[in-house]
């Protein structure tokens, strides 16, 4: 129990500068183990960059973000390790297998032939890609791809999932999927930031919401909470009344 | 014309206009490599034109006008075959084409825009060698600027025939086409066009240089006079040739004239053809469905390296290399062409047996297969991290871009100096030269290798291209012009440095002059210290410029 309120991510001032324009403004946001955390905001808020950012792949100008207490800017191939990241659109080498992809990113975290296997078996059955996977990721749809992009972030058992917009592209049942998947693994005490314009996951799904508008937080905190301060029971409704008084 | 044309035009106008001081300097840059190249090759072959004028005038015209031959004739099958190939995706698998057919634009339209950008693709890089080499001649030769004129005219003839008969083909095997992939496509025109040129080859034993060395004077005559007989006389590049030498009556001429439109009106009616059946062509032409095969998994753990990361990132590189057909089709390309510059080492003529020429020979092969290295690098280690896409941001999320660099550099260094090694060392050996001399050699190819291989990852880092899936539209961007230069650069430095302890070797051997292999080891050594100064700089700006860059 001691464990599930410890803080694993912190955002202290976060500032993204692209040239003269700002993406991201004095970003501040503390998430706890268990968390899933809704990102949402309208195009060119500062999600994606924000995303990005924790996971080391873009540097930002100010700010600090740290994990379990360690500096992200001293990021190592162990802070690496805590992090799964899938990204906005599906990315995936052409000519490898689904389970060579799932392999290679196993061994870039150093996990042995044994646990790569295990998560495999687990993914492919949680995930319902044991039919294609042995099939160049060439010739799957956008739905397969995400599929095996989102047990590729999830196979090292990272502390904490990024993950950019993971409904598009899916059917029903792959959405229904993946969400009964972020649900049991924030049961494992581990955080989901989520961005994303389905407002309806993200009431679904998260415990904690972030609303992002021109680079600012303009709200974060629980969901009942914005709804009992907007007076609103529908998070549309209060997301384009947030947006709408900060044009 | 029409407003594909127009969009087209306006893309590349705003593509060039300058906006500010960095587009000025990639303007500036990109106009500074490409005048660089074309004069580059016009130097080269004025160099080559005057030299054959001033040294050898009773036969100097003769043997340049069949060199040109040997080119067109080359450039005419190669622009053949890459039409089929450009021809099939630019008409029928090209994304854009999804949506300019749900306009209301006539697929007549689309077409002729397709018949431009399809001659553009297939032939400018042509184009960038034969345009020098035309305006070489013609000022090599004194015949002035209609002769200029004339000769890009004629060339652009004869482009037009190669381009368009090669559409033709591809529309007309589209059924079969469609049912195979980009890839087994390219391999089916690459075996065909090597088969053809080495049937070509073989049957017409193109024998520019080839007199023996014990000849008499009447064999010497006969042999002049054949250079000036067209061997592919009835292709269209033979009938242009001759054409542009124009050496003959005006009764001939006008029967090259006849000769021209009996394969210039045929080309124009199958282009009407084609053009009408289009929208037909294009509809019927479904996208490859191939039967899913299932495939071991190679990304299991191997024996040896198992916890290194740079193994794994090796191993897939090599696995992803494998299995795409666009890059081993085209390595089993330059391989075959290989294979035949091999055998043609071998089957050198009697008159270069004798131990000068052999010495000459062995530092042009130098010369020769490092350039082939540096060819090589530009086309296959320079595109590797772009090709890496939009997957760079796993790599980048998880492993050490020094360790990824690293990764790279191995594999491509691997790759370049294992086919550097056994291209100098087998025609070496056929040449039956000294030891020290093949050590040499050796020496030179490695740390050469080592150089080729910095340069191109370290450019390819800096100026990747994460969009682009196309390893030879990356090779041939402006990264990759740069990339090539710089490699040519780098090799003309070291030739040079070692041309002079080469000289003086010669002499020795010869002239029994004084000789100090301290010669070969000071130059190696020069060549080695400017490879690791080029190191120094390259692997600290490829690894920040991957670290600094986000996508």
């Amino acid at each position: 129990m001691e464990e599930k309120t410890k803080t694993v991510l912190e955002i202290e001032n976060l500032t993204k500068q692209y040239g003269n324009t700002t993406a991201v403004n004095n970003l501040s946001i503390s998430l706890e183990g268990g968390d899933i955390f809704g990102f949402i905001g309208p195009n060119g808020a500062g999600k994606t960059s924000t995303i990005k950012c924790i996971a080391g792949l873009l540097d930002f100008k100010s700010g600090k973000i740290r994990i379990n207490s360690r500096d992200s800017k001293s990021f190592s191939d162990i802070s690496k390790k805590k992090i799964g990241y899938v990204p906005d659109t599906p990315f995936l080498y052409d000519k490898l297998t689904g389970r060579e992809f799932l392999y290679f990113v196993g061994r870039i975290y150093g996990m042995d032939k044994k646990s790569i296997d295990r998560e495999i078996e687990f993914y492919s059955k949680e995930m319902e890609f044991s039919d294609y996977m042995d099939s160049r990721t060439e010739e799957y749809s956008h739905g397969m791809k995400q599929r095996i992009v989102i047990a590729s972030a999830f196979i090292h058992n990272p502390d904490i999932l990024l993950v950019d917009e993971p409904m598009v592209g899916l059917d029903p049942k792959s959405s229904r999927i993946v969400k009964d998947l972020f649900k049991r693994i924030a049961m494992e005490n581990r955080i989901l930031f989520i961005s994303t314009h389905t407002l309806s996951l993200a009431e679904e799904l998260c415990n904690k919401i972030g609303i992002m508008d021109k680079g600012n937080l303009v709200y974060f905190g629980g969901l009942n909470d914005l709804k009992n301060k907007i007076h609103k029971d529908n998070l549309e409704d209060i997301f384009l009344e947030i947006t709408k008084t900060h044009e | 014309m029409n407003e594909i044309i127009i969009a087209r035009l306006k893309t590349i106008f705003r593509s060039v206009i300058v906006r500010d001081f960095k587009s000025f300097v990639r303007l500036l840059s990109y106009i500074f490599v490409v005048s660089v190249f074309l004069y580059g090759n016009y130097f080269i072959f004025f160099k080559i034109f005057a030299f054959l004028i001033k040294s050898e005038p009773e036969i100097g015209y003769s043997i340049s006008q069949r060199l040109t031959s040997i080119m067109f004739s080359t450039f005419f099958i190669m622009l053949f075959m890459s039409s089929i190939v450009t021809s099939i995706t630019t008409f029928f698998r090209t994304p854009e084409l999804e949506f300019l057919f749900t306009t209301p634009i006539n697929p007549q339209k689309i077409f002729i825009v397709k018949l431009v950008e399809n001659g553009v693709f297939a032939s400018w890089a042509t184009l960038m060698i034969s345009l020098p080499l035309m305006f070489a001649i013609g000022n090599g030769f004194q015949f002035g600027f209609y002769f200029i004129l004339r000769s890009v005219i004629l060339f652009l003839a004869m482009v037009f025939i190669a381009v368009s008969f090669g559409l033709f083909v591809a529309f007309f095997f589209s059924e079969f086409f469609r049912k195979h992939s980009l890839g087994t496509v390219i391999a089916i025109v690459a075996v065909s066009a090597i088969s053809i040129l080495a049937i070509l080859f073989f049957m017409k034993s193109p024998d520019i240089f080839n007199l023996p060395k014990n000849a008499n004077l009447y064999e010497v005559d006969r042999f002049v006079a054949s250079l000036e007989v067209e061997q592919f006389k009835y292709l269209p590049s033979g009938i242009v040739i001759d054409m542009i030498f124009n050496k003959h009556s005006e009764e001939s001429f006008l029967m090259q004239i006849w000769l021209l439109l009996l394969y210039l009106v045929p080309t124009l009616a199958m282009t009407f053809v084609s053009m009408r059946f289009y929208k037909r062509k294009y509809v019927s032409y479904e996208k490859t469905v191939q039967k899913s095969l299932k495939h071991k998994n190679r990304m299991e753990f191997p024996t040896v390296f198992r916890q290194s990361k740079t193994a794994l990132l090796i191993q897939k590189d090599m696995l992803v290399f494998l299995r795409d057909p666009s890059q081993w089709g085209q390595s089993a390309t330059f391989l075959l062409l290989l294979i035949f510059y091999g055998i043609s080492v071998v089957r050198s003529p009697i008159y270069f047996k004798s131990p000068f020429y052999t010495y000459i020979l062995a530092f042009a092969n130098l010369g020769f297969s490092t350039y082939i290295m540096a060819t090589l690098s530009v086309r296959f280690i320079f595109p590797l991290i772009s090709l890496e896409g939009r997957t760079f941001s796993l790599i980048k999320s998880s492993v050490n871009i020094r360790d990824y660099f690293n990764a790279k550099i191995l594999f491509n260094f691997l790759m370049i100096s294992v086919l550097g090694q056994i291209l100098i060392v087998g025609t070496n050996a056929f040449l039956n030269l000294d030891r020290i001399v093949i050590l040499v050699s050796m020496a030179v190819t490695f740390i050469v290798a080592v150089g080729i291989t910095i340069i191109n990852t370290g450019i390819g880092a800096m100026l990747a291209d994460f969009t682009e899936t196309n390893p030879s539209k990356i090779a041939s961007g402006f990264g990759g012009i740069i990339s090539a230069i710089t490699s040519l650069v780098y090799i003309g430095i070291c030739l040079g440095v070692l041309s002079n302890p080469t000289r003086t070797y010669f002499e020795y051997t010869f002239k029994k002059m004084e000789f100090n292999n301290m010669y070969f080891l000071y130059s190696i050594l020069f060549v080695l210290l400017l490879t690791v100064i080029i190191f120094c700089i390259m692997y600290p700006l490829g690894v920040n410029s991957l670290k600094k860059r986000s996508l």
